[in-house]
């Protein structure tokens, strides 16, 4: 048989299972919240076909586009610090004595329930009485910032529990793909005089390039729809500094009842996601390498 | 009205009758939903609530069912985000029978017709309970503005100031708050005078959360209003409301009063209270299970400080409605259930033990003055009587709330201007009315 | 007796040496030193938190919250644990939420790894769209789908039902799909050709040489899934309504009252409802510390 044809059946044969979930339960959805956006809906009675209002109307209201600038600003600071940091833990414990221990500790944040996480992290961060600012002043004698009542703070302190909170995960990832490079690169760079440092740039690095793409994306997506840290903990405030796109979308259709509009708002993040998703792809041939 | 006197009896008795029988047919044209003699009708309600509070809702359905046998009810809790839950359940069709609804909720219920009106069932003769029951004040956004019921108060709980007796007296003030209030001198003046004092201590004076219900009450004990006949917003217009503001205001500048910020929800006032750090907190009857539990604490009540020389002025009140869902297949028996649920004795029977709320009907006033706890529990019943509940102008936009206290926030939070901030305040809230107005 | 004249002064002879020579790995002590005092360092930033919450679930209610905080409970309310236990049906819903999540992991490893194959090694005609398209469907947050697939749910008759937890994830893990497909990608060809010149089928590879090859990263997927399953919260919400189906943490939600929230109580539970997770992670870790050996791969 024909190399082509039987390949082809072979992958929709491998991808099968995947596709009928994909169509069932994401596409199905998506299609109408993507039909929803059009339209002029309260979650009752009916719909009416409004074209394009909503989007206009989306990019003309101010909360929108504060909402898209926090969400930049959260991701911006997370996705770069995160990935470094999650990718120096993993190095570091991959050999280091005790490995089992510390990458327990590591991962403690992830295994901790969100809403336990919260709470603590807002009696942490509370300014009067917050530990980490009685403890400023104990010790350091410093004014700890108003983690999350200052409207300059509030995404940086947020950023920083998200960073905490996912470097377990992304150190996890990282593990799992410096199990794949193979020793005898690092013995024959060691026979050559390298340094641990050189080792880590000229070996690590390049080879551990598609689990870095793969946290990269996959932290940017994620980064993008950030919400129940600001619903939970700051109430999208104060005065909406902590406002996410996420949060915008939630508010349009279970405060204000308007689920069309929620739907535009989504529909736009879902492009900006995309766009971004897709312009890394493209640039990933030149510095992502695959094989062993 | 003499063709009233003259109706026969008969006539009277098959009015009556025709609810039921309209009843029966829209259940036998449902196909099947007629249940046969033997086979229970069975109903759902939902609400949320913590496990002791669930514990005491389960014990009041299986009463309920042991009292009915014809009917099952049970109970479906909902752990946390209820408005999601239910308002996806309302588009699939898949709602309770009965259910609870937020102050802010209900307004959209009624809107969009998902809901009951309970007037006309409250007016039958068999009605466990009236709509005269209910205190007034109460009825809130339930209540449309052409005298339409649509969800009762489950119980309420009025605002009023806790404030902890030790550390006042370690402060130096001499009369409580309460005493003071005996002899109708518990002002503005006084407070702050108390407020003063604590701070001088090095302690915090009072905490005000971020919530309409707190700063609504110092506007009203002030005689302000925050909007007028028409549902327009004028607390920026209105002197004695920007009075109100300012008294806050200024007492925040000079920290007597702290902004609870970003505390976490609900336990930010409570737990400065209990490790005695602050005088004053605002709140309902809920601190009173836990506040009981700390043999330490020397507490008691009061209602908010007056500026009108009045001894008393309306202040907010916190409750929530229970409302019927159209589509249920059972409207008499959801319709049983609901009145025996808020009637005196469902709420005797909910709140008797040291409950956390405050009866929202006559007659049950006993499960707040039992165990003598608070020593003058019997303000709550006075706060009761004469607050109000989230007003319709405002539960009926929705989004309205969040501008305010968005908008509040700032101004606590980074030392704004007050009259800026009224202004601008007036500003986005009546635009935002305006945009909800005109989008129906 | 030589040997303890001698010893005192072999120990510090010895102890010297070592300071000077650097280890095997090529790394001075005084580096390794450092470095574990970081580690430690982020390890208590790590812990913290959760030590604060495993104390506070110890304490008694009105310690929770104490300015100036406190760390150690006074007393010890180890009663905490036991109320928080019984206060609901717990059990039940540990057994709910084991059984969901590991049916919904041992399903999802394999179709993931399928279609990882798939779209890493197998040339078909809109691999590359196709591929996007599962990507895509992790961009739309799922208060917009929450609605549709609801009805969705709803007609099909799956409301209320843990079948409405357990074949979503287990037919669809985008995040699973692009992770094994980065593994995979990352094998070189020349072992599928090898196999194929020794007349190996497709299913013969994937099953003898892609799935050995990826150990660590099925792993750490089994490990991420097991762990998304068990912390799911939002899609539970929705769809369950019987207290007797809720799962873990719709319960430890439960907690949270109608104006205040018991917090030792669902700290507690928290506490205990992380064990099952490590659980899981220690057994995972294990794949990820061996590793895998690609003999005679490099050249």
């Amino acid at each position: 048989m024909n190399k082509r044809l039987t390949d082809s059946l072979w992958g929709y044969a491998f991808i099968l299972p995947q596709m009928i979930g994909l169509i069932v339960f994401a596409l199905i959805p998506l299609v109408s919240a993507f039909v929803l956006s059009f339209m002029k809906w309260d979650g009752f009675g009916a719909k009416e076909f409004i074209g394009l209002d909503n989007f206009v109307g989306q990019f003309r209201n101010p909360d929108f586009t504060l909402a898209l600038w926090n969400t930049a600003w959260y991701t911006f600071l997370v996705v770069p610090v995160g990935i470094v940091l999650a990718m120096l833990v993993a190095v570091a414990l991959n050999k280091v004595r005790g490995k089992v221990i510390y990458r327990l500790f590591y991962y403690m944040p992830v295994v901790t329930s969100s809403i336990a996480v919260s709470i603590v992290w807002l009696w942490l961060l509370n300014s009067e009485f917050g530990i980490i600012n009685v403890y400023l002043k104990q010790w350091f004698d410093i004014e700890g910032p108003d983690w999350l009542t200052d409207r300059k703070m509030v995404i940086p302190s947020i950023a920083m529990l998200s960073i905490w909170w996912g470097l377990g995960s992304n150190m996890v990832l990282f593990l799992a793909g410096l199990q794949g490079i193979s020793s005898s690169y690092y013995e024959a760079a060691q026979i050559d005089g390298a340094s641990k440092f050189r080792q880590f740039w000229h070996i690590t690095l390049p080879l551990l390039s598609p689990t870095t793409f793969f946290c990269t994306i996959m932290s940017i997506i994620g980064s993008f729809q950030v919400f129940d840290q600001s619903f939970v903990m700051t109430g999208g405030g104060p005065a909406k500094a902590s406002y996410t796109i996420v949060y915008h979308v939630y508010q349009l259709a279970f405060v204000e009842f308007t689920f069309g509009k929620s739907a535009a708002a989504a529909v736009i993040l879902f492009f900006i996601i995309l766009t971004l998703t897709l312009i890394q792809m493209y640039t990933s041939k030149r510095w992502v390498h695959y094989g062993g | 009205m003499k063709l009233n006197r003259k109706m026969p009896r008969a006539a009277l008795a098959a009015i009556m009758l025709v609810p039921a029988l309209a009843a029966c047919s829209s259940e036998g044209s449902q196909g099947g939903a007629e249940p046969k003699s033997g086979e229970k009708i069975k109903l759902t309600w939902s609400t949320w609530g913590n496990p002791g509070e669930l514990g005491r809702f389960q014990e009041f359905t299986k009463e309920y069912n042991a009292k009915h046998p014809n009917v099952e009810v049970e109970l479906i809790p909902v752990p946390s985000d209820y408005e999601q839950k239910i308002l996806t359940q309302l588009s699939g069709g898949t709602a309770p029978d009965i259910f609870y609804s937020g102050d802010s909720t209900i307004a959209k219920l009624i809107e969009n017709g998902t809901i009951t009106e309970l007037t006309p069932l409250m007016k039958a003769p068999d009605s466990k309970i009236k709509e005269a029951d209910f205190f007034q004040g109460l009825w809130g956004a339930a209540k449309t503005e052409d005298g339409k019921v649509y969800g009762v108060p489950v119980d309420c709980n009025p605002l009023i100031l806790w404030y902890n007796k030790k550390l006042l007296q370690e402060a130096g003030v001499s009369e409580m708050p309460a005493d003071l209030f005996e002899k109708g001198q518990w002002t503005w003046d006084a407070f702050k005078g108390m407020l003063e004092k604590l701070r001088a201590g090095g302690k915090h004076g009072f905490v005000l959360d971020n919530d309409w219900n707190r700063y609504y009450s110092f506007v009203t004990s002030n005689g302000g209003k925050i909007y007028n006949d028409q549902g327009e917003f004028i607390a920026d217009k209105d002197p004695k409301t920007v009075e109100a503001y300012k008294f806050l205001y200024d007492n925040m500048k000079n920290k007597n009063i702290t902004f609870a910020g970003t505390l976490p929800k609900g336990q930010g006032g409570d737990a400065m209270f209990m490790s005695n750090q602050v005088g004053f907190v605002s709140a309902g009857r809920w601190y009173l299970p836990i506040f009981k539990q700390n043999k330490d604490l020397e507490f008691d009540i009061v209602p908010y400080p007056t500026n009108t020389g009045n001894k008393i002025e309306p202040a907010g009140v916190a409750t929530a409605y229970m409302v019927m869902n159209k589509s249920t297949k059972h409207p008499e028996e959801a319709y049983r259930f609901l009145s025996e649920f808020v009637s005196k004795e469902g709420q005797i029977f909910r709140l008797q033990g040291g409950g956390n709320a405050v009866p929202s009907v006559e007659g049950a006033d006993e499960v707040v003055l039992e165990g003598n706890l608070p020593e003058h529990a019997s303000y709550f019943l006075d706060a009761r009587n004469i607050g109000y509940a989230l007003t319709p102008f405002q539960a009926g936009v929705p989004g309205l709330s969040k501008v305010i206290t968005d908008e509040m926030e700032a101004l606590w939070l980074k030392d704004g201007n007050l009259e800026e901030t009224l202004k601008t305040l007036g500003v986005k809230a009546n635009e935002k009315i305006k945009e909800y107005k005109a989008s129906k | 007796m030589e040997a303890n004249i001698n010893s005192r002064a072999e120990r510090s002879r010895r102890a010297a040496w070592a300071i000077v020579r650097t280890n095997r790995s090529g790394t001075s002590p005084l580096a390794t030193a450092l470095l574990h005092a970081l580690l430690i360092l982020g390890a208590i930033v790590m812990v913290g938190p959760f030590i604060w919450m495993v104390l506070s679930s110890l304490k008694t209610f009105s310690q929770v919250f104490l300015i100036p905080p406190k760390w150690i409970p006074d007393p010890w309310e180890w009663g905490n644990y036991k109320r928080s236990w019984e206060a609901l049906p717990f059990g039940r819903a540990y057994f709910n939420s084991f059984y969901i999540a590991f049916i919904s992991v041992a399903c999802k490893l394999i179709t993931c790894s399928m279609a990882a194959y798939a779209f890493a090694k197998i040339r078909f005609p809109l691999r590359g769209p196709l591929f996007i398209l599962f990507l895509a469907t992790m961009m739309v947050p799922g208060q917009v789908t929450i609605i549709p697939l609801y009805l969705m749910m709803k007609s099909i008759g799956w409301l209320d039902t843990h079948l409405a937890l357990m074949v979503p994830a287990a037919l669809l893990d985008a995040f699973g799909v692009f992770l094994l497909r980065q593994f995979i990608k990352g094998i070189p060809d020349e072992l599928e050709e090898a196999a194929i010149v020794d007349g190996a089928g497709r299913f013969t590879i994937y099953s003898r040489i892609i799935i050995p090859l990826i150990k660590p990263a099925l792993a750490a997927l089994a490990i991420f899934t097991f762990l998304g399953m068990w912390n799911s919260f939002f899609g539970p919400l929705i769809f369950l309504n019987t207290p007797d189906k809720f799962t873990v943490p719709l319960l430890l939600n439960l907690f949270r009252g109608m104006y205040i929230t018991d917090w030792t109580l669902m700290m507690a539970g928290s506490a205990i409802a992380v064990v099952p997770v490590l659980i899981v992670y220690m057994i995972g870790q294990r794949y990820i510390i061996e590793g895998v050996t690609l003999t005679g791969i490099k050249g």
